[in-house]
Order: C-alpha cells, then structure tokens, then sequence
C-alpha cells in the first residue's frame, strides 16, 4: 500500500507527470514554434524559449479585470492543471511507475476534456467579448474534434477487449492501430488549437482568444497546461506504436521519435493551411471525422 | 499545394534572418544622423527656415557668440536643411540617430563663436574658407577673397565703394 | 532558494520580452516599420519577442504617433492594463515631440505627458533593427529594474 502511493506520488510529479511532463511539452512547444519559423524562412526561437516565457509570466504581477471572482479566477486554471497532471499520470509511458487499472481510459477521456471545459468557463467568466468568442468556438470545436477522438480510442478499446492503457502500449502494430493513429492525429490539430483549426485563439480576429483577460500567474499556468496537454495528447499517439519492442530503452526511443514526427506533421500542416471558420471545421470533422471513425471501426473490428 | 513547394523550399534553405549585430548596411544616401559643424556653420537661418517640424533653432545672441539648437526627436529627416546649407555644415552619417532614455538626450546645441571684423571691430561670422574655394573654383582666388570676407558688411562695402571711386576716376592702384 | 527564482524570473524578462503596439494618430510608417522585425529578415522571435493582441500579455509597448486628444485616454488605457514591470518604447520623433504636428490643436504632442516612456527611438520612420535593438534595450531594462515602471514602483 505504502509503495503504491510513492508510485503515484513519483508519477504525478516526475515520470511522466508534472517535471517530465512540462520539460518535454515545452520542448515540443519549441519544436512546433522553431520548425513553423523554419518552414518560413526564418530563424525562430532559442531552445529556452517556452521555459522563459513561463517563468517571465509567473514574475509578473497579476491584474484581476474588473467584476470578476478573484477565486474562480485563480482557481480555473489550477484545476485544469491538476486534471492534466493526473491524466499525464496515467499515460503508460515506458519506465512509468504510474498508476494503471481497468477503465483507466475512461478516466484519461474525461481529464483531459477537462482543462478544455476550465479554457471555456474561464472565456466567460472574463467578461470580454473576445473571449466570449473564442470559448463559444472552442466549445463548438470540442463537439467536433472528439468525433474522430474518441472513435478511435473506442474502436481500438473494442479490438483489445480492454479498456485498459497499457494494454494499449503493449498490442502490436496493426493497421487499426495506424488508422486509430491518424484518426487521433486529426484530433490532435484541433486540440492543439494550431491552424486550420487555430479558430478559439485567433489572434488576428479575437485578441488572443479566450485568454485575453488572463495575465500573470493564471496565464502562466494557463500556458503549462498546454505544455503538458501537447505532451500528453501526442504521447497518446506516440505510445500507440511502441508495443512491439521490448527494451525499455528502444521504448523510450520509438516514443520519442513518434512524438517529435508528429509534432513535425502537425506543423507541416499549419505552416501550410490558412484559419477556417469554425462551420467549416465542424463540417471538416462531421465529414472527414466520421469517416475516419467508421474506418477505424471497421478496421478494429475486421482486420 | 503550391504552399507545401514554398514551405519545403524554405526549410531546405537556410534561414533568411540577420542575426541582431549583423546589421543591414545603409544605403550610400542614407538620411542618418544628421551631424553639425559648428566651424563651418555661419549662423545663416536657412536651415530653419526649410526645417517644417522646426526641429532646428538658431539663436544669435548679442554677445559674442550664437546657438544652433537640434531635436533629432523632432525631425523629420527629410534632408532639406543638409540640401539647402549653403556652407555644407550638416551632413547625414550612415548610421541611425542612437536609441535614447531621456528627452534631453535627443537634443544637441552646439555654440558658434562670432569674430569680428578686421578693420572695425564689429562681430560677424566669416564665410568658411571651404565654402570660398567651392565659390571661387581655386584656392588662390578664395585667399584673396578672404581678406575681403574677413569684413563686416559696412567696411566691404565702403571697400567696394572705394575700389570703384578709384576705378571711375581713373587713378591707378 | 528564492535568490534563485527571482534571478531566474529576471533573466526569463530579458529572454521574452512580449510586445504590443498601439498607434496613436499616427500616419502608419512606424507600424509599417514594426511588421518587417517580425518577418523573415530581422526575426524577433531570435531574440524571444513575439507581437501579441492584448495588452495584459505584454512586457513592452511600442507607441507611434503624436498622442491625438482622441487616442490618449486610451493610450492611458492600455498603459494600465499591461501587468508591470512593463516598458515603454516610443517609436519614431511623433511620440517625442509631435514632429510635424507640433502645435496642432488636436494633439498632445509628447508621449511622457500621458504615460513615463522609457526608451526613444529616433528615426522617421525609425529602421527596423533599431527598433529591434530598442526592444532588446527595453528588456534589459527591464531584466536590471531600471524601467520607470519598476523604479517608480521601488520608491513607493
């Protein structure tokens, strides 16, 4: 019992949770920002660029806007970050000494939904048209990216016979598992919130999005729960493909490499496609998504 | 798909950024710094009068010497007044005007030292001898006219006077 | 330990130095001169500067223009909502004195009459890399404390 919290306790904070978590979501973060700048011709940012920006965030003094509950201000960002952390938590990545059960995907689904719906209030509880916006778009996007989402994670839960995590990280390559991959990879645009589907933070229409009233220690915080959403959600994918190896090492390293390709092809795609409005991004995942979904499915089910 | 050549294209390349010191070179014409010198300067006004955001202001003062104030925060950098000095006192250098923290910083005054005139002692500024060799094509002309420039405007003309009395009357020397 | 973090949290002010531009009557050539330092060419993302939209993002604040009486209540405006320690830059000889405009009833005519303005750059428009090279100023500035925001702060 005793060994089991120390296990949690080590996986909520270090491997793969908050330390690790954050070190290799800010290095993704880095990537994305260096490769788009890249593809762009230009030099892009220093390698401490994301860490910097967060610890310059946390040393500034923070304004709470006028009529707002200083409480749910400060308290929306940190149950987002708690929800992630413990969602990082149940990641199987290699080496984890993380906490695994039955129907912990069912908990990992719902985690991470969760600094999504914190982004949404926290649009409306800033009381700026602009984030009014930007968290209407990102409640509407929601409804669309988890289609292909969670149709994947569902169709390859049916084709296990489990709803378990590591079983998932331990199932061989298959062609449903490249097809979930991809199906997962569509999501992942819009969970990143990068272009086409850069539509709740606009920057050249709505401000900064939903955000635009944080500032200081909430954004700060804010900031690393997209750190380690990034990590998170393209570890999702990542551990997908590292079943078939069995040194922890090589492990570590398939993990690695698949997450920095797909960093790679998500910035690929926003370095090479304009904003779409948020109808059309919805029609984009009704259409596309379903069919991705249905040919997982078929693919789980089938093959 | 044209993007995806464009953006490939890029990446294959290396970056097109200038590193912070590495800096663009200014162009041969390049409205710069505006400098002043003080030397060559002749109090004459012309600068103020072309300047239109009066960035630049002459005082002459009674004594014995004049001001030529400047407000680099107030210029334009049109070029006017290095255009139109008549004695190619202000010049542009290649390099922009340095970043400053303070108003005061902006702003340059610069004191012009009168002489006085050999012959009556009154204080004028002399026209530079640089300007007299432009005026005059050779050196040895513009000496000699200096003589006749290191005048008040009374005495040269008494001196032009003099010379043409002595003309029409027929008298040699 | 917290010598540590507040050493980390002021050279982290040097390394991302965020900036917004706000133009206050001005006839666009210094924003003209501002996009080009985010472009391929001079880069500021090389030195950690992003442009952001809001104003409570933001570490430095690039003024242009001559202060219209319409625009300085809202110059005020965003000078406030910019969380300190925050800098100030004002672009070009408008926000300095009123250039050409100086006289005109319909403007304030100086920056430093409506916010403290920390660094001038001259220019008509100013060249891009100087105004590069004020925002690295500025966040230096700002890394050692010497912004007017974090001395007038200090005397309190």
């Amino acid at each position: 019992m005793n060994n089991w919290w120390i296990n949690a306790i080590l996986a909520l904070l270090f491997w793969p949770g908050l330390l690790s978590g954050a070190l290799f979501g800010w290095f993704l973060l880095w990537m994305s920002r260096k490769f788009i700048a890249r593809l762009q011709g230009r030099q892009g940012p220093p390698f401490y660029q994301p860490f910097f920006d967060f610890w310059k965030l946390i040393g500034k003094k923070t304004i709470i806007p006028n009529g707002v509950n200083p409480v749910l201000f400060y308290a929306l960002p940190i149950i987002g970050l708690i929800s992630i952390i413990f969602a990082l938590a149940l990641l199987p990545v290699p080496g984890s000494s993380g906490i695994s059960f039955e129907g912990d995907l069912v908990l990992l689904i719902y985690l991470i939904e969760m600094p999504v719906l914190m982004d949404v209030i926290a649009g409306y509880v800033t009381r700026s048209v602009y984030a009014q916006v930007g968290a209407t778009r990102e409640a509407i996007l929601t409804i669309a990216y988890n289609l292909p989402f969670l149709g994947a994670l569902i169709a390859l839960a049916v084709r296990l016979h489990s709803f378990k995590l590591a079983t998932f990280a331990a199932a061989p390559i298959s062609i449903a598992t490249i097809l979930a991959a991809v199906a997962l990879f569509v999501a992942l645009l819009a969970q990143l919130k990068v272009n086409p589907f850069s539509i709740p933070n606009a920057e050249q229409e709505i401000v900064a999005g939903i955000h635009v009233e944080y500032n200081g220690l909430p954004l700060a915080l804010f900031e690393l729960t997209h750190a380690l959403e990034t990590s998170l959600l393209v570890g999702l994918i990542s551990i997908l493909f590292i079943g078939p190896f069995t040194s922890i090492w090589m492990k570590l390293l398939i993990f690695f490499v698949v997450a920095v390709v797909v960093i790679l092809l998500t910035n690929i795609t926003a370095a090479g496609t304009a904003r779409l409005k948020v109808q059309h991004a919805f029609k984009f995942y009704w259409t596309w998504g379903i069919a991705a979904t249905v040919l997982v499915v078929a693919a789980a089910l089938i093959l | 798909m044209n993007i995806l050549q464009i953006i490939f294209k890029n990446a294959g390349k290396q970056s097109r950024t200038r590193k912070p010191v590495d800096r663009v070179p200014f162009p041969v014409d390049f409205r710069g710094e505006l400098t002043h010198d003080a030397l060559q300067c002749t109090l004459c006004g012309t600068c103020t009068y072309v300047c239109s955001p009066a960035a630049i202001e002459i005082t002459r003062d009674e004594g014995d010497m004049g001001y030529w104030d400047y407000d680099a925060g107030r210029c334009t950098f049109c070029g006017r007044c290095v255009e139109y000095c008549p004695t190619k006192a202000l010049t542009f250098l290649q390099n922009s005007a340095p970043i400053v923290s303070m108003r005061s910083l902006e702003r340059t005054s610069h004191v012009v030292e009168y002489q006085h005139c050999t012959r009556c002692g009154a204080t004028i500024i002399p026209i530079p001898h640089e300007t007299l060799i432009r005026l005059y094509h050779s050196e040895e002309a513009a000496k000699k006219a200096t003589e006749v420039h290191n005048l008040c405007e009374k005495c040269r003309n008494r001196l032009h006077s003099q010379i043409l009395k002595s003309g029409i009357s027929g008298s040699k020397d | 330990m917290s010598n540590i973090f507040s050493r980390l949290i002021q050279t982290s002010r040097r390394r991302s130095p965020w900036v917004y531009r706000i133009n206050a009557g001005s006839c666009n050539g210094c924003d003209i001169e501002v996009a080009p330092c985010f472009s391929p060419r001079y880069d500021g993302e090389q030195i950690g500067a992003v442009l952001q939209g809001s104003p409570k993002h933001t570490d430095i604040l690039l003024i242009s223009g001559p202060i219209t009486l319409r625009t300085q209540e809202m110059v005020k405006d965003v000078y406030q909502q910019i969380p300190s320690p925050k800098a100030v830059i004002a672009l070009g000889s408008c926000p300095a004195s009123g250039n050409v405009f100086h006289g005109s009833p319909t403007i304030v005519g100086s920056a430093e009459a409506v916010i403290p303005v920390d660094l001038y750059v001259p220019g008509c428009p100013p060249r891009p890399q100087a105004i590069l090279e004020a925002i690295q100023k500025a966040s230096v500035m700002l890394e050692k404390g010497e912004t007017r925001s974090q001395r007038e702060v200090s005397h309190e």
